[in-house]
């Protein structure tokens, strides 16, 4: 089953300091080459590796990306423009065009999500249905907090 | 393929053999096994940009967070 991922889990997953690291480097392997990472998330990942990782590590990701190890979503028209009015329907949270982005493709693609954004997801749930399917739900996540 | 000689307790040698009658091949059993216990510890091929670094330990819970900092003092995007 697709998985598409939100910027959280793959920062986790990049930094091994990081407190739910064995959480995500679980969940990213197990999804493998059915995650589907949108490009915008991609341009944030790169970024906060870049800003608050290491240059080599934002490198190693971005050519994972490039290579085929995951699926890229690039937000076509159509789901640019999903994107944007899910930001706009939940105009409350400022959204952004990131969380939005995973909305749109996961709606799209009829995907689980996988985010620790639990907060966001939780709040704007899809326009059918009642709630996001996650890959991990909040239990799960808090029991996995700074495990080695 | 490789060949390896190995030592299994008996009790894991009587696991597998058990497998290996329905697969109908020993070392295959023994590949399946091991492939599906990798996969699940997530212990090898592991992508080289997982765990490549080293940030804050609250980096992805307080994500926001270090975007608005980042972006307070000029930050790249």
């Amino acid at each position: 089953m697709a998985v598409v991922a939100d910027s959280t889990p793959l920062i986790a997953a990049a930094s091994r300091t990081d407190a739910f690291h064995q959480l995500a480097r679980r969940l990213v392997t197990a999804a493998g080459r059915d995650l589907i990472v949108p490009d915008p998330v991609i341009v944030e990942v790169d970024w906060m590796l870049r800003d608050r990782v290491d240059l080599l590590t934002a490198r190693r990701f971005l050519n994972a990306m490039a290579t085929g190890q995951y699926r890229r979503a690039t937000l076509s028209p159509s789901l640019f423009e999903a994107a944007r009015a899910i930001d706009e329907r939940h105009a409350d949270l400022d959204l952004g065009l990131v969380d939005a982005s995973v909305m749109a493709v996961a709606e799209a693609t009829d995907s689980v999500v996988l985010t620790f954004d639990f907060t966001h997801f939780r709040a704007a749930p899809p326009a059918r249905g009642r709630a996001w399917r996650l890959m991990v739900d909040e239990s799960e996540y808090e029991r996995w907090r700074g495990r080695r | 393929m490789v060949r390896r000689t190995i030592s299994l307790p008996a009790s894991v040698d009587a696991k597998v053999l058990k497998i290996a009658e329905e697969e109908g091949s020993y070392s295959a059993a023994v590949a399946r096994l091991v492939e599906e216990g990798t996969k699940r510890s997530g212990k090898v091929d592991q992508p080289d940009w997982i765990g490549s670094g080293e940030g804050p330990a609250d980096l992805s819970e307080n994500l926001d967070k270090y975007i608005r900092a980042a972006l307070r003092r000029g930050g790249r995007r």
